[in-house]
């Protein structure tokens, strides 16, 4: 399995592990719950170095990006980011995205551990009557996502002289003080220039950054962070899950996948159909004016949890399956998400079999929280 | 380190089994409630079910997972622990003592000669 520049750090806090996507990744320190409840009121970091990172460079990158990626990168400036998919021409989505535009030439993109090597090899070949270079720095960068509503004030601390605040949601920005301090020790520095790179992004539905280092200093930036930092919390990946899950956030693979859409998982907003094409277009199309299932979030009555896979029922009819599910750290209730069948699409009231028993549950709206 | 207790037995799905008079009452170990975090649900049977060996009869889980239960001997529930079901954070608190889970009226008392030894599931927790 693979390890990020972090794992003897995560060994030595007594980090219990789970194999992520090839990758041994700390799954939590202390106690998930507390991690969860420590990035809602406070603020913690997660070693996220496993997720990939492309780049599309050249002086075609905002029309190949246009071209393959579900949502519009037209109206964005220097340092502005956007959420999105890369979709297979029937719609499938091979990953969901975040592209950060660095310069009119050149787009950053953050692609999710599982769907490195596809997405790469995607873009590729996808470029062929592109006048751009795709280039996979996924082994230069290590990440770090520092999550909650203290992550302002404990990042101005970190790096007073950068104007931490001013960097607004969904952008990015260079990290001056680690340039500074780093940049002649550098072994390997990243050919754009840009060795250091934060933004304001996330997936746990609090304010926070997401820091994009070299892999090689890595060690160096964790532990000033742990050190210089009071009150941040180094949290694993199941409370990222159980996070991003509270917010309604969509997992690839769980909620979104090459045979589950944009469209019937109900992020419509995030293709542009005013586009003049992109990839999956017209399945898009198509499946928006034919829905045949539909993404529900709904909540136990009782005290059980829903997992991944259990089977969705309304009136003894089986009606579809939860994507994700898990007991609610901050609600205290198992509560999930679900595709049913779009002929369904009006039920208010389910059930879920959990083993050998139903259990009712109710729809609800998400975020959850 | 998680502890292990020299005078209970194991089985390889990490519960232990305690003689207690005519009965054996039911666990899980120190290492499992430490490998599965928070304890947030437990699913227990019934006093009367009767139970075959291997057989689940029931399920413990935490926030990120869900383990099966399963009966490390054949015999008849004789006492379900309530606690444990509306606290169950008292499996990890005291998995050997107050997180006991049922107590079971052996089919044969020598199934239980089929478990491992403290030592035998020492071997098997660091995979030897």
């Amino acid at each position: 399995m693979k390890v990020t520049p972090l794992f003897e750090f995560h060994k030595n806090m007594n980090a219990k592990f789970v194999n992520f996507n090839g990758w041994n990744m700390p799954v939590w320190f202390e106690d998930l719950k507390q991690e969860h409840l420590h990035v809602r009121s406070s603020v913690g970091v997660f070693d996220v170095s496993h997720m990939g990172e492309v780049e599309v460079v050249g002086n075609m990158a905002e029309e190949f990006i246009n071209y393959t990626f579900t949502n519009t990168v037209s109206d964005l400036n220097d340092g502005q980011a956007r959420y999105g998919f890369f979709c297979n021409n029937e719609g499938g989505v091979i990953d969901d995205v975040i592209i950060y535009r660095l310069s009119i030439d050149r787009f950053f993109i953050c692609v999710n551990a599982g769907n490195i090597a596809q997405v790469f090899e995607w873009l590729n070949s996808t470029s062929v009557n592109f006048d751009i270079e795709v280039k996979n720095l996924t082994d230069f960068y290590g990440q770090l996502a520092i999550q909650g509503p203290d992550a302002v004030k404990c990042i101005s601390n970190l790096f007073s002289s950068s104007n931490i605040d001013a960097i607004k949601k969904y952008s990015i920005s260079s990290i001056i003080e680690l340039e500074d301090r780093f940049k002649q020790k550098l072994k390997s520095p990243c050919p754009n220039g840009y060795n250091f790179l934060i933004a304001r992004t996330g997936y746990t539905g609090e304010d926070g950054f997401e820091l994009f280092v070299p892999n090689e200093v890595l060690p160096d930036i964790y532990s000033s962070l742990l050190e210089q930092v009071k009150n941040i919390k180094p949290c694993g990946l199941g409370s990222r899950d159980t996070l991003r899950l509270e917010k309604g956030f969509p997992l690839h693979g769980n909620e979104l996948s090459d045979k589950l859409n944009p469209i019937e998982s109900n992020l419509s907003k995030f293709v542009d159909f005013s586009k003049p094409d992109f990839i999956g277009k017209n399945s898009l199309e198509l499946i928006s004016q034919n829905r045949t299932s539909t993404l529900i979030g709904f909540k136990m009555y009782e005290k059980c949890i829903p997992r991944s896979g259990y089977k969705i029922f309304s009136n003894d009819s089986e009606i579809g399956y939860v994507t994700s599910g898990t007991f609610s750290p901050s609600l205290q209730e198992g509560i999930g998400l679900g595709v049913i069948s779009g002929n369904f699409s009006e039920v208010t009231d389910i059930e879920v079999k959990i083993r050998s028993d139903k259990k009712k549950a109710k729809r609800s709206a998400y975020p959850f929280v | 380190m998680s502890e292990i207790k020299n005078d209970l037995k194991y089985s390889s799905e990490h519960e232990w089994v305690k003689i207690e008079g005519d009965d054996v009452a039911i666990g899980i170990t120190d290492h499992a409630q430490d490998s599965l975090g928070e304890i947030v649900f437990v699913e227990l049977p019934k006093v009367g079910d009767v139970l075959e060996k291997s057989s689940i009869f029931g399920a413990v889980e935490s926030t990120k997972s869900v383990s099966d239960l399963y009966s490390p001997i054949a015999g008849v529930v004789t006492e379900v622990n309530s606690s444990v079901e509306s606290e169950p954070e008292i499996i990890n608190s005291s998995p050997y003592d107050n997180g006991w889970m049922i107590k079971i009226n052996p089919e044969n008392i020598d199934d239980l000669d089929t478990l491992l030894d403290s030592k035998g599931y020492k071997d098997l927790v660091d995979g030897k």
